[in-house]
């Protein structure tokens, strides 16, 4: 499975027409002002893709998300991602997070202290566990300067459960911001399941938040109103699969206090 | 088979002339203020230059005077090989297929505006990706203009309503240029039938514009200046341009104000 020469790919985009490239948008309509420094989530901002809702558990191709039709038994890997921050008085700079956004846990009350319930689905895909991450959406604003929060009960890579991780000091954050990714029990690369969240600091916290299980597919620039396109097949060493079922997603990190920009993107995929 | 086997392909149909080389010169289209959280764009379709200026006229384009417009090459399959541009001020130039053309439509009060626009020329069978824009034709004056996409045909063939857009701008002159969002779930259009206005502006004309982007190029203003961009084997996208394709261009506008002359080439190879 995979591209077995750079030929194959070129046959398999002119010739065998198994790839898709889209240039896609999102207005800041929907999404809050960011903070410096810290992620901003485009899950629900307007454009194409459309605004994106929230249901528990595990995703497959949810509204919302940048989703393709499935192709098995073939397999779809990521080829070219690009994107620019526009329309925005001030503009900023910052790094954008592609993930595949593969289970969630709506409505988690954290403005208190004390274990949290949270018995989330388990992912669906990268069953491996390998790599995959715990995040924190805001629903509603969190005013408190440093809530601290610590995953208490979850299933490691291996299906170990009732691992514990390290303490995250979250910041302010609007809605939408998206915070983490919440530390993992050393030894612990990934995760398949999330049972408990303890906050222990929590004064002025959110009250409510989706705790997201994601896997970061790619890191590209989005600049002030200057594209950049990504190469992912010989740039970064190889392109990321994509698989059936996937829900795409857009984090922005920006880089100073702004009022939140729009953002044009373009990603391109071929399958084989 | 018609296509590239592999790179060896592409260079084979190089050397055998089996290429589209055009250079592009458009003129700058007037100044255009910023959006706050929507995304403004320029669009070069008025402008004059190489290609000359595009009407503002209702129409289903094939090979439309305005656009870039290459010579047919079917049954062969052509690709673009290779997009270069100049500019002043940094930014991004999207070079995209014009497919349809509403023209004059008038928003300046509420209600439902039928525009039943012909189903698109190209790209019908396979519209994920087409986008459906806005483009200024009269000058907007500063207000509010709150509107949705109230009835268009998805990529799938199914009657579908985008959500409400409050565009907030100030002043925008001709040339202004923002897409209209779609319903969740939807990645094409294939045709707009209904806006619906909420919010009324009264002085500004548009063009509705169905288009397909194929690439954009960064404008860069450090010396040499000029963005390259190679679709086969630095980003390997291969966009394809079929035959009829009337090649448009919109600048991403930014806090500078672009308004500017663009010039470049696109390469295009076919086999």
């Amino acid at each position: 499975m995979g591209f077995t020469s750079y030929d194959q790919l070129i046959q398999t985009i002119s010739q065998n027409g198994n790839a898709e490239d889209l240039y896609l948008f999102k207005h800041g309509s929907g999404v809050s002002n960011p903070t410096a420094g810290y992620w901003v989530s485009y899950w629900a901002a307007v454009g194409q893709p459309g605004a994106g809702s929230n249901t528990d558990g595990a995703t497959s191709s949810q509204n919302g998300g940048i989703t393709f039709p499935a192709v098995s038994p073939l397999q779809r890997y990521l080829t070219c991602i690009g994107a620019i921050g526009a329309s925005n008085t001030t503009g900023a700079f910052g790094m954008l997070l592609l993930y595949d956004r593969l289970v969630v846990k709506t409505a988690i009350n954290l403005s208190s202290t004390g274990a949290k319930t949270i018995n989330s689905a388990t992912i669906t895909r990268y069953t491996s566990g390998i790599g995959t991450e715990v995040w924190v959406e805001i629903v509603t604003g969190n005013t408190n300067s440093a809530p601290v929060w610590h995953l208490s009960k979850y299933t490691n890579q291996d299906g170990t459960p009732n691992q514990v991780g390290g303490s995250y000091t979250a910041v302010v954050a609007n809605t939408s911001g998206i915070l983490g990714p919440l530390p993992l029990a050393i030894t612990d690369v990934g995760v398949k399941s999330v049972e408990e969240i303890t906050v222990d600091t929590a004064a002025s916290g959110p009250s409510s938040v989706n705790i997201v299980i994601m896997k970061p597919i790619a890191l590209f620039y989005a600049g002030k109103a200057i594209w950049h396109y990504v190469d992912q097949v010989l740039q970064p060493g190889g392109p990321p699969p994509i698989y059936d079922g996937a829900t795409l997603a857009l984090a922005w990190l920006f880089s100073s206090n702004t009022s939140v920009n729009a953002l044009a993107f373009h990603i391109s995929t071929a399958w084989v | 088979m018609s296509g590239f086997s592999s790179y060896d392909a592409i260079l084979n149909a190089i050397a055998a002339e089996n290429l589209q080389h055009v250079e592009f010169t458009k003129q700058a289209p007037g100044g255009l203020a910023n959006g706050a959280g929507v995304l403004l764009c320029q669009s070069y379709w008025a402008a004059g230059g190489i290609p000359a200026a595009g009407a503002n006229s209702t129409a289903s384009h094939s090979s439309d005077t305005g656009g870039i417009v290459i010579a047919d090459v079917g049954p062969s399959v052509r690709h673009l090989l290779a997009f270069t541009a100049d500019g002043a001020t940094e930014c991004g130039l999207m070079i995209f297929d014009r497919l349809i053309t509403s023209a004059a439509v008038d928003f300046s009060s509420t209600g439902t505006k039928t525009l039943n626009t012909s189903t698109i020329p190209r790209y019908a069978s396979a519209c994920r990706g087409v986008q459906a824009w806005l483009e200024v034709t009269t000058t907007m004056a500063t207000g509010s203009l709150t509107l949705s996409m109230s009835s268009y045909t998805s990529e799938n063939g199914a009657s579908r309503a985008g959500p409400s857009l409050a565009t907030g701008f100030a002043t925008i002159a001709a040339s202004g240029m923002w897409p209209m969002p779609l319903q969740v779930g939807d990645f094409g259009v294939k045709s707009v039938e209904q806006f619906n206005v909420t919010v009324a502006n009264t002085s500004g004309r548009y063009n509705l514009v169905l288009l397909r982007p194929l690439a954009v190029v960064p404008l860069v203003v450090t010396a040499p200046r000029l963005g390259e961009c190679d679709f086969a084997l630095q980003f390997p996208t291969l966009p394809r341009i079929y035959d009829g394709a009337t090649l448009g261009f919109l600048l991403f506008a930014n806090s500078n104000t672009p308004n500017q002359q663009v010039c470049g080439s696109i390469v295009a190879a076919y086999a």
